[in-house]
């Protein structure tokens, strides 16, 4: 008969505890699914933005939404988030204004800094539904692109 | 018998408040504190890995880049070292060190700073290159990363040696925990030297209370008397504390000879840097084998003096067994001792400190304490035989992790502003490489390594001819490398200060979103415009003044290193000239990226 020392059950019993650890935080991990986020329900496309090409400053965004059914959205208060890839950041939010035929124009935008944007579109509905789209905005100009841009146009 | 508690010191001790003291004295305070930050770190692993990939939504984008980092750097300054106190990743370490053998030393050659240097500067690099502020997902697998070697490393290995030698954010906390105002030091020291036990290096042991299925394989198999068993057969009175002064106050220490002299002591009391002392805290007599007791009867271990006795013999000859302390199989553990390898009675400082109180909870007299000082205080002591990590002075390995993260501080604020995409794009065009990754690694090792070294040996050879110094250029290099922590600790609260400023109540909608996408609607729908908690018109001015403190405290500290080195006022003046300027072209870097506009890009070549 095989007997077994006491170090060898703590050390098996051990590496069972820890590959039954192991095996418990893949499964809840594996278990998990993903957070929506408050992402979908929208087809946004931007239409515009004045000026053209987006840099730091005042700047008018136009917009034309659909829903997913892919007809045009008059009826919806459309909210315009403009936020950074960096986590921190004071967003710039702000309303829009219904020019009919599914397109919204921002009021009061300001692109805040240069470099990488991300425009959030959120949509209430009439019957009081929510939706939400975000549009990568990349190489919004800074301060430098632009004098770079005006020393160019002088030479 | 009543253990004699030290007089209420006169000195301001953290432990003396009401309700602070209490709490941090409670067993348990720790552990509470690190089970928040886990449950925090689990929504952030949560998050990062199946939220919305947008780090201003996400928790794995906001609470470590904005949230963390700046409550660490607020907390090193009006505090000292209190996130490696609660931890997150101590938790699965200490059930690592319950589980796996976590018995190997530490190999000798990297028991030094040197791979956590390594390691840092991996980690600056890849933070600008991956972009992993933008990344919830990146930042998510890089706390999964962080969990998993604090488990594998400190469950194959003893002691706090992923802390101690791994960890890059405890070494960025040990560095800039120098000017903090708060020290873990002992009370009273003439009573450590009456101390028979040392209890907060060794931990507190007590007798080990047999498990009931043990005594049942015992008596089963009295007749064969398995060696294995037997070595858990002892007596199940309980195993007092020792009476803390036996020999009375003053009265040769029975462990004196072996702890506290130099030659004969374990060598965390020696204060080498890089040596271990023998003891295994976690597992010595958890597992009765691990104590190279199997087969052994148990001493008769009822008595105080045989456990003295016990742990006398073997400091004694501390190359014997892994210079394991013979902790008496039947003996456990009820309280770690300072696993970094600190010893009270030596210790100097914050530099690997990480908080833990165990020697707080270990000491039986209650004779270690949380005390204000003088945050520049620790400079004044750069020669001094620091328990657990020597005299700063002579570590190369150190002054290299200083000089890294003094620079880190202005490279990592540079990525930040719009000049440095021009230079990348200038670089790239150079190089003739469309790698951002690649540009960027350029960038680092001339920022980080190049650079510094140059402009390093430069001041030290203008020192030493000024002041007419003896002393070798690493020497005079790694002295004088402390003088420029407060300067780059400036930048970096200049820097992190500035996004948690701005960005602090970002946590309440993104919080409010997360629990949305669950059901739970708190307060009503996500406030998004909530970011700021300061004026914008303040940030400025704040972030100079942070930086112009930095300036003057690191002159004020490099003055203090060259009056102490060379006497006279003007050889110090002279001695610190070079560096001064070095801390002046500091401030006016920092000041300058202050003045720029802030980009923040991914992706900007090919």
């Amino acid at each position: 008969m095989v007997r077994l020392g006491l170090s060898e059950i703590t050390h098996n019993a051990r590496t069972l505890v820890v590959v039954l650890i192991a095996l418990s935080v893949a499964l809840v991990f594996s278990a998990c699914g993903p957070r929506a986020g408050e992402t979908g329900g929208l087809d946004v496309t931007i239409v515009s933005i004045s000026p053209e090409p987006a840099a730091v400053g005042d700047a008018e965004i136009t917009l034309q939404i659909r829903d997913m059914a892919g007809n045009l959205v008059s009826d919806a208060t459309i909210q315009v988030e403009g936020t950074m890839t960096h986590a921190g950041m004071q967003p710039v939010i702000v309303a829009t204004e219904a020019r009919g035929n599914g397109t919204y124009v921002t009021e009061d935008f300001r692109f805040t800094m240069g470099g990488d944007w991300v425009i959030i579109v959120r949509a209430t509905f009439a019957n009081g539904r929510t939706a939400e789209q975000r549009i990568d905005l990349k190489g919004v100009q800074g301060e430098m692109d632009m004098k770079s841009d005006k020393g160019k146009e002088g030479n | 018998m009543a253990v004699p508690r030290t007089q209420p010191s006169t000195q301001r001790d953290l432990l003396n408040l009401p309700v602070i003291g209490s709490f941090l004295r409670w067993k348990h305070a720790r552990t509470s504190m690190q089970a928040v930050l886990l449950a925090v770190s689990a929504l952030i692993l949560y998050d990062g890995f199946w939220g919305p990939q947008l780090a201003p939504k996400n928790l794995a984008g906001v609470l470590p880049w904005v949230h963390w980092r700046g409550l660490v750097v607020l907390a090193l300054l009006i505090a000292g070292n209190i996130f490696c106190m609660a931890c997150p990743f101590m938790l699965p370490r200490r059930l690592a060190k319950k589980l796996l053998p976590a018995n190997r030393r530490w190999p000798k050659v990297i028991r030094n700073k040197w791979l956590a240097l390594g390691v840092l500067l991996v980690f600056f690099w890849a933070y600008e290159a991956f972009d992993l502020w933008a990344s919830p997902w990146l930042t998510a697998w890089v706390a999964l990363t962080y969990f998993v070697a604090a488990f594998a490393i400190d469950g194959i290995f003893r002691g706090a040696a992923f802390c101690k030698y791994v960890c890059p954010i405890g070494q960025f906390h040990f560095v800039h925990g120098m000017v903090s105002p708060l020290e873990v030091k002992v009370r009273q020291p003439d009573l450590c030297g009456s101390c028979p036990t040392k209890d907060c290096i060794k931990g507190r042991y007590a007798q080990r209370p047999e498990p009931d299925v043990l005594r049942h394989s015992r008596e089963t198999n009295a007749a064969q008397d398995s060696p294995s068993l037997s070595a858990l057969s002892w007596s199940a009175k309980s195993h007092p504390h020792p009476d803390p002064l036996p020999q009375g106050r003053g009265s040769p220490p029975s462990l004196g000879e072996g702890i506290g002299v130099p030659g004969k002591s374990l060598d965390a009391t020696r204060g080498n840097s890089n040596s271990e002392p023998g003891i295994r805290h976690s597992r010595a007599s958890g597992n009765p084998s691990s104590a190279g007791r199997v087969g052994q009867e148990p001493a008769p271990t009822t008595s105080e003096s045989s456990h003295r006795e016990s742990k006398q013999s073997s400091i004694k000859e501390p190359k014997q067994a892994e210079r394991d302390i013979a902790i008496p199989a039947g003996l456990q553990l009820v309280q770690t001792g300072c696993e970094l390898w600190l010893f009270q009675e030596r210790k100097v400082g914050n530099m690997d400190c990480t908080f833990c109180l165990d020697c707080i909870q270990a000491c039986p007299y209650d004779n270690v304490g949380i005390q204000l000082r003088a945050p520049t205080s620790e400079f004044r002591k750069l020669d001094q035989l620091h328990s657990g990590v020597g005299a700063l002075a002579q570590r190369i390995d150190l002054a290299a992790l200083v000089y890294v993260l003094v620079f880190a501080a202005f490279v990592n604020a540079f990525g930040m502003v719009a000049p440095v995409y021009a230079l990348e794009q200038w670089l790239a065009g150079q190089l003739g490489v469309t790698s951002e990754p690649v540009v960027l690694g350029v960038l680092f090792i001339v920022g980080l390594v190049a650079l510094p070294f140059v402009l390093v040996t430069a001041a030290a050879w203008s020192s030493r001819a000024l002041s007419g110094s003896r002393e070798t250029l690493a020497a005079t290099a790694t002295r004088f490398s402390f003088a420029l922590i407060p300067i780059g600790f400036g930048m970096w609260l200049a820097h992190y200060g500035f996004h948690f400023l701005i960005g602090a109540l970002t946590a309440i909608p993104v919080t409010q979103s997360f629990l949305a996408d669950f059901g739970v609607i708190l307060l009503g729908a996500p406030q998004w415009e909530l970011a700021a908690i300061v004026p914008d018109s303040w940030l400025v001015p704040l972030e100079l003044l942070l930086l112009e403190l930095g300036m003057l405290v690191s002159l004020t500290v490099g003055y203090r290193i060259a009056r102490k080195q060379h006497g006279s006022m003007a050889r110090a003046i002279r001695a610190l000239l070079p560096w001064a300027v070095i801390i002046v072209l500091l401030f006016f870097t920092g000041a300058w990226m202050m003045t720029q506009p802030m980009e923040m890009r991914g992706i900007i070549l090919g």
